[in-house]
């Protein structure tokens, strides 16, 4: 019992750190983006920026933490490393088909704006 | 006596977790290779793309790289575990068996992320001759 606890404890460290940095390095490149959507209007781009980055923390958090709950009772080192990747991997592959999915809208965007300005 | 048992039984079967640790090392370190290697060669692509805007396209580079990193070790992790090894045989069968796999699933998402950077490149190039005709 006390190794599926500590087993739990790791994924929650491991994966809520991941959703951190990620939302960081998310924040700091998406700036550009945001900064060629809104031509380079700065009071709009912060705080757009900030909005977002809190979307995608409460978002990636509250799947970690749906996806927390104990399932099964780990006893040995081999389970728990089993059980940990499983949990881990699935995670993983969420959070990055989100990514490609907010990467992909910011380039759809993009690039619409950068036509309507050409036209105009 | 006792302590020859109760070891085995928290580890429940070393040569499989030795079999994991010497897997995660290799399958982690080949990610980190592919890309380093693919995503310091397609900056010129997404210079391309965005037309020699260099902001946006390193940005973009550096997502798509994120994104990368994320998705491959997602999948290293998923197809880790195995059934339990009793010899060093078996060991190695298991281990290249799993390596070799993620190796060549690596070699295929390597090329679908090139197919990714020619399309990309060829729309960009559409959109831009488009308001000139």
């Amino acid at each position: 019992m006390k190794t599926t606890y500590i087993v739990n404890l790791l994924y929650l460290l491991i994966a809520v750190n991941t959703t951190y940095f990620l939302g960081k390095t998310l924040n700091k490149h998406g700036e550009h983006f945001l900064r060629a959507i809104f031509h380079e209007r700065m009071e709009i781009v912060l705080p757009v920026n900030k909005i977002l980055l809190i979307g995608f923390y409460l978002v990636n958090i509250g799947l970690i933490l749906m996806f927390h709950s104990a399932q099964l009772e780990v006893n040995t080192l081999r389970q728990s490393l089993e059980y940990l990747s499983i949990k881990i991997g699935i995670t993983y592959l969420v959070i990055a088909a989100m990514h490609f999915l907010n990467i992909f809208v910011f380039i759809l965007i993009e690039s619409n704006i950068t036509k309507q300005t050409s036209k105009q | 006596m006792e302590n020859q048992i109760v070891v085995p039984e928290i580890i429940d079967n070393t040569l499989t977790v030795t079999m994991y640790l010497i897997y995660l090392p290799i399958a982690l370190g080949m990610t980190f290779l592919v890309a380093r290697i693919l995503f310091k060669n397609s900056k010129i692509f997404m210079l391309d793309i965005f037309h020699g805007r260099t902001d946006i396209a390193f940005a973009t580079n550096r997502l798509f790289e994120i994104g990368f990193y994320l998705l491959n070790i997602g999948a290293a992790l998923l197809i880790l575990s195995t059934y339990r090894i009793d010899d060093y045989q078996q060991m190695i069968e298991v281990l290249s068996y799993k390596i070799g796999g993620f190796s060549i699933y690596l070699g295929v998402i390597l090329f679908l992320n090139l197919l990714l950077f020619f399309r990309g490149r060829r729309k960009s190039n559409q959109n831009i001759q488009q308001p000139v005709r």
